[in-house]
């Protein structure tokens, strides 16, 4: 008893003696989400014709220019999507609301995207990708959210209005399917 | 780089890219160094895990037995409400005692009201103090909601204080967010008359979510009840058991600002039941919570407080709990430090109609825990240390300190161990009650009751050691023992003092006069051969002794349903779990449950089935569930009460049609 309660004293003096500096948690959780946006497209049946008009060459995986996510995804650049490489491309906020997301295969996005906008993007042959909460309600197909570990549900009639099919494996490892 | 290299590298690459950033070097990553890349999809969505800690953290850096079921696990267990969930779950062993009753213990004491198991749902406790355990009809809730279910077998007291001797459960709800759209759920069968949930949530303005659900259950009166009474002159006491229940759940979760989100949950809860003392047996349970969470650069910040209202009519006790909390969390990242620290205050009254000395109470207590995890090798080593202080206005000051260690020892292997103390504070029964039945005229035996307002808390040491391996992205094995001494445990003993002779009369006294120890093993393993088909095992060994220095009670033993021994215990349970998809939206599972006979009774070995058939096209999901299908009618899982209580239950075989619709 008595050693335990000696054993315990240290932790009080960690807490009270303060922080030294920590490495940001936000670049791993870059990293992880590129992965984890790689792994949905590569585990998701893809029309021949790419989006927007026209066989792409490239398997175009776009992001918010401001997102801070361009070293991250620059790490699954070349990386092999149904015969694709896939080629990063970061998408200003202005281009976004003018072109909506024409080209893009994936389009990830960390804000909070307008019903309109991602509906557009659907009907464009993109899958949309976000983060914010109410996302997939929204007209989003892929909800992506790290908390301590990346979880992900999936809005099917989203995906098919895209052309996109989610395999079942990729269903199956979703946190929640709406249908 | 090799997808061999796993998550330890991973890990690894991720603190040498960071120690980059901090040097002034490129903050960026080389395009190439994406480890992540390397794992499968499957390890790579790693659970996740915050009971553990009180944070998130994935269930392969948890240096405790942590098992976590999921909302693939819901959507296809045979299960239809958590209890039953928990089966599988090695050691844990959960008996249905009627429609409303479980025995829901985890490595020992397997109790109506299992007091050395703390439960919460999101994070508020709902451990009642008056008995020492869980009303687990007083917390219903709809599958389709619960995101998943944290189980820690083994102590956690550190962070999450006293009464997780033995285990803590936390069953976490669905944000709001993530329920929006109408879902509705009708489930009938040869037992249930319809059981019925309805959900309806939605986006508002400003980003934030709400829902609201009703669920509503009847059950017929089936008999024996399994809480009739032989009294000591053979007259059996019964009563009709039939179980009707509604409940009303609120929920909003609304962001404020980018870093911080603030929840507010609420619930009403009305059920009625029968049991062998009044016909008119029930409850009400009412709580309101609002919880805010930011997250900050290094780590985040909980602030939460709830009013929790029980009052429960059974036994023929009326007893009016009101429960008031607040507690707060905060933990961050501090070089190869990662520090949890926090405090709580609880108070709460209670009032009972008889059987206690006093007829009101009101109780309190304050805590502070504080738990430090230093990383050392690139995060392969890490070690945790801490421990949590609470005073409480019934034994005093307590303390509750764990020390932990953890080493990847490979890519995909981890090896644990951790030494704790716990405690377990009395429950008002073990303090206060006081009861005397009028003696029988054939045996001249009277039997009374007294709890003992000095009486300390249990105290228990337990040492775990434990082994993870995740071979392949398919199969993947865990594994754990433990030894847990007991001291001071609450028994009931004897006074043959106030026997007079030729007469005797037994003042059964509760006391600290038991002690005892418990050994066990715990084995998890998954499969998935091959993408449509996934097999899960779990299997466990337990082994506890109590005995008591005291004069045990003639006639009783110390056999008790109150009191810890394992009377209504299992040496050996085994699950074994397949599910199977035939194609995207037909599905099926099986589950074969065995169960050895626990020592105080003649129930014999169990071996159970339970199958689900799923298909789901579109929005709608239709399911048939047959449930233990290798039961006779006149199989029970519970069994004698005590030596001259019956109590039987039935786990008939049951057949129940499910439909929900998902829009």
């Amino acid at each position: 008893m008595v050693r335990l309660g000696i054993l315990a004293a240290p932790t009080v003096a960690f807490v009270l003696s303060g922080a030294a500096t920590a490495p940001p948690a936000s670049e791993q959780e870059a990293l992880i989400s590129a992965a984890v946006v790689y792994n949905i497209a590569r585990f998701s049946a893809w029309p021949e014709t790419g989006p927007g008009s026209g066989p792409a060459r490239f398997f175009e995986v776009c992001y918010d220019a401001d997102s801070g996510m361009a070293d991250a995804f620059a790490t699954i650049a070349g990386k092999d999507v149904g015969g694709r490489p896939v080629r990063p491309v970061p998408v200003r906020d202005e281009a976004v609301d003018a072109k909506g997301t024409r080209g893009c295969h994936v389009y990830f996005t960390d804000g909070r995207p307008s019903e309109a906008l991602l509906y557009a993007a659907a009907a464009y042959g993109t899958l949309t990708v976000g983060r914010a909460e109410g996302f997939l309600a929204r007209g989003g197909a892929v909800r992506l959210r790290i908390d301590g570990k990346p979880r992900f549900s999936v809005n099917v009639t989203n995906a098919h209005a895209a052309g996109v099919r989610p395999s079942s494996k990729l269903l199956r490892l979703a946190e929640e399917v709406v249908e | 780089m090799t997808r061999a290299l796993g998550k330890t590298a991973a890990l690894a690459l991720m603190a040498g890219a960071s120690s980059g950033a901090l040097c002034g070097a490129h903050a960026g990553v080389v395009a190439s160094e994406n480890a992540y890349l390397d794992m499968g999809f499957e390890e790579l969505l790693s659970v996740e895990v915050t009971s553990g800690a009180r944070r998130a953290q994935a269930v392969e850096d948890s240096a405790a037995s942590v098992f976590v079921i999921n909302q693939d696990d819901i959507r296809r267990s045979p299960a239809r409400n958590v209890p039953e969930l928990l089966r599988m779950v090695p050691g844990v062993q959960v008996q249905r005692l009627d429609y409303n009753n479980y025995r829901v213990s985890v490595r020992g004491g397997n109790q109506l009201y299992s007091n050395k198991l703390l439960v919460m749902v999101d994070g508020r406790s709902v451990y009642t103090p008056t008995f020492g355990g869980v009303f687990w009809d007083q917390h219903d809730l709809n599958l389709e909601d619960v995101s998943r279910i944290e189980v820690v077998r083994g102590p956690g007291g550190t962070v999450w204080g006293a009464n997780a001797t033995n285990g803590v459960i936390n069953i976490i709800t669905k944000s709001a967010a993530d329920t929006t759209g109408l879902y509705v759920n009708v489930e009938a069968g040869d037992e249930d008359r319809p059981t019925v949930g309805v959900r309806l949530g939605g986006n508002l303005k400003g980003g934030g979510a709400a829902r609201i659900g009703v669920i509503y259950a009847s059950k017929p009166d089936i008999s024996p009840n399994p809480f009739a009474i032989e009294n000591l002159s053979g007259l059996v006491v019964d009563g009709p058991n039939d179980y009707e229940t509604a409940k009303v759940d609120f929920r909003l979760d609304q962001p404020i600002g980018e870093k911080t989100t603030f929840t507010l949950t609420s619930a009403i809860q009305k059920g009625e039941f029968g049991d062998a003392f009044a016909r008119g047996a029930g409850f009400v349970q009412a709580h309101v919570m609002g919880r805010l969470a930011r997250d900050t650069e290094r780590g985040g910040i909980v602030l939460q407080a709830f009013a929790d209202h029980s009052d429960r009519q059974t036994f023929g006790i009326g007893i009016n709990t009101n429960t008031f909390d607040v507690d707060l969390s905060h933990h961050f990242a501090a070089g190869r430090h990662h520090v949890i620290w926090g405090g709580g205050f609880r108070f709460l009254t209670e009032e009972a109609t008889k059987v206690f000395q006093d007829t009101w109470e009101s109780d309190w207590r304050a805590s502070f825990f504080a738990q430090d995890e230093v990383a050392f090798w690139d995060d392969a080593v890490k070690v945790t240390l801490g421990s949590k202080f609470e005073y409480n206005d019934i034994t005093g000051f307590e303390y509750q300190p764990n020390l932990r260690a953890l080493w990847h020892a490979t890519e995909r292997s981890t090896i644990w161990g951790a030494l704790s103390r716990n405690v377990r504070t009395p429950s008002r029964t073990d303090r206060s009650i006081q009861f005397a039945l009028e003696p029988d005229v054939t045996t001249g035996l009277a039997v009374t009751a007294f709890g003992d307002p000095d009486i300390d808390s249990e105290v228990s040491y337990t040492a775990e050691i434990g082994y993870r391996n995740r071979f392949t992205d398919r199969y993947s094995v865990e594994a754990s023992v433990f030894g847990t001494f007991y001291e001071d445990l609450i028994v009931e003993t004897a006074n043959p003092a106030t026997a007079p002779p030729n007469f005797p009369v037994f003042a059964n006294l509760l006391r600290n006069a038991g002690e005892g120890r418990a050994v066990g093993v715990e084995i998890a393993a998954n499969a998935n051969p091959v993408d449509p088909l996934t097999l899960q095992l779990a299997y466990a060994y337990i082994d506890l002794d109590t005995d008591q220095d005291a004069v045990p009670i003639p006639n009783i033993g110390a056999d008790r349903d109150v009191f810890f021994s394992d009377a209504n215990l299992a040496q050996h349970t085994a699950s074994l779990r397949g599910t199977v998809d035939f194609t995207e939206s037909l599905f099926a599972s099986a589950w074969v449950r065995y169960t050895s006979e626990p020592s105080a009774t003649q129930l014999g070995d169990d071996v159970d089935l339970d199958l689900r058939l799923t298909w789901a096209p579109g929005p709608f999901r239709a399911s048939v569930i047959g449930e233990n299908l290798l039961s006779d009618d006149d199989d029970f899982e519970g069994e004698e009460y005590t030596a001259t209580l019956t109590e039987l239950s039935p786990t008939a075989r049951r057949v129940t049609a499910k439909l929900e619709l998902d829009l």
